[in-house]
């Protein structure tokens, strides 16, 4: 799980990367929820909300946004991820990219209800349609991805844990 | 792993969530370990942007600097007219025994690291912070006007609001010569302002210039925020309210300035987060 959250930094930090010009683009993928649901599907919810509580930590080190906001979207989109989706007989490419897509909506609704729980306002009837779709396709596509490299980790980290004591 | 492990963990972030300070402790902590590498991130990107920008447009750059230097004597000449005519100023205020109306301050030159990660807040990461004596509130400008306020600041970083986000307002006057029409300036988060509690009587045109007009004590008066693209007056309505294009392109924003002395307070700041 180290490992892991080495990445979810690394995602973190590509996610408030300020590339000139795209200052204050809005939309993008949401690498840190691809993570977190790629982590839960294959590790179960405890493990899945503990790199969602990790992953929203390091969002909120580049947020002007209250701590507890990141965090709490994160942690749930991994709890969510980890409780349903490990029960499914097969995690096929379009149950991976529902879930990214519906992840990213879920943190999506969480972050402006945190956020207005916190005295902000938001206006989210256009950032939904405008910002946050588009983002959550992009994020479901990233989910793809993420799940196969996660898998790779998950594979070299078991063989690790499974090698006889000398 | 088992679950009680998990429902700690869990635990343990409900708690640094629920006492604010231990959640702005740890993200202070955060960003300060963080605030390095997206400086590093930051400048390797603007370097090889501006390399890419420079090779592509180098007949054009040529031109520009043509034109530069014809402007930079313009200016020059400008300049010289201004210091007299600020000599002449003070002499007279002298004789009127007025008091000089308060400056800018210093202003701190900041770079943009980072940006938020949360796509409905518009906020940015400067590489300078309370080291540097940058604080809490301080207006953040670039020569072609206001770019928001600091609200967060940490040792060698701070967090920027931008006035594009709709928790920003900044006290706002129209710069005609018919009109001194006064409102508030909040984001609209799609990128625009909104001038909005403009009397209806007041003159209010598409085209004119909205400036701080530094009631608030945040921003000094005179400092462009943008231009009027469209008025809304209904007849039921007491106030009216025009849609503002910034002055500022906020997508493009890299370097930028801090003024670190705030102008005397005069009356209730802008709208606030209460983060």
């Amino acid at each position: 799980m180290g490992l892991v959250i080495a990445l979810l930094a690394v995602a973190a930090l590509a996610e408030s990367f300020a590339l000139p010009g795209w200052v204050t683009e809005e939309v993008r993928p949401q690498l840190t929820v691809a993570i977190v649901i790629g982590w839960g599907i294959l590790r179960g919810w405890e493990e899945g909300a503990i790199v969602g509580v990790a992953a929203g930590f390091f969002a909120a080190f580049a947020s002007a946004t209250p701590v507890g906001v990141p965090v709490v979207r994160l942690a749930v989109v991994g709890l969510l991820a980890g409780l349903g989706l490990p029960r499914l007989a097969q995690i096929s490419a379009l149950v991976l990219f529902v879930a990214g897509f519906v992840g990213s909506l879920v943190s999506f609704v969480i972050s402006v209800l945190g956020l207005q729980a916190a005295g902000w306002t938001v206006s989210w009837e256009r950032d939904l349609l405008f910002n946050a779709m588009p983002s959550a396709i992009l994020t479901a596509l990233a989910t793809l991805v993420c799940y196969r490299g996660l898998q790779i980790i998950e594979r070299l980290t078991t063989a690790q844990t499974e090698e006889p004591s000398l | 792993m088992p679950g009680w492990v998990a429902i700690l963990v869990l635990l343990t972030a409900a708690t640094v969530i629920a006492i604010p300070v231990a959640g702005r402790q740890a993200a202070a902590v955060g960003t300060q370990l963080f605030a390095p590498l997206e400086l590093g991130l930051s400048q390797a990107a603007g370097g090889i942007a501006h390399f890419g920008d420079t090779v592509r447009h180098a007949g054009e750059l040529a031109r520009q600097n043509d034109a530069y230097r014809q402007e930079i004597d313009r200016l020059q000449a400008q300049a010289v007219q201004a210091r007299e005519l600020q000599l002449e100023n003070a002499d007279l205020r002298q004789l009127l025994g007025l008091r000089a109306q308060a400056t800018l301050g210093t202003m701190l030159s900041v770079n943009v690291i980072a940006r938020d990660p949360v796509s409905i807040v518009q906020a940015v990461t400067v590489d300078r912070g309370a080291q540097d004596g940058v604080t809490v509130n301080a207006p953040v400008i670039t020569w072609r006007g206001v770019v928001g306020r600091v609200v967060e600041v940490h040792p060698s970083s701070s967090k920027v609001l931008l006035t594009t986000d709709v928790n920003s307002a900044v006290s706002a006057r129209i710069q005609a010569e018919d009109s001194r029409a006064t409102g508030t300036i909040r984001g609209t988060g799609d990128g625009r302002l909104i001038m909005q509690y403009v009397p209806r009587e007041d003159p209010l045109r598409t085209g004119d210039l909205a400036i701080t007009s530094g009631i608030g004590g945040t921003f000094p008066a005179g400092l462009v925020v943008g231009k009027v693209v469209q008025v809304r007056q209904k007849d039921v309505e007491v106030f009216q309210e025009a849609l503002v294009e910034p002055a500022v392109d906020m997508r493009n924003l890299e370097r930028l300035y801090v003024l670190q002395r705030p102008p005397a307070p005069g009356g209730a700041s802008p709208a606030s987060p209460s983060s």
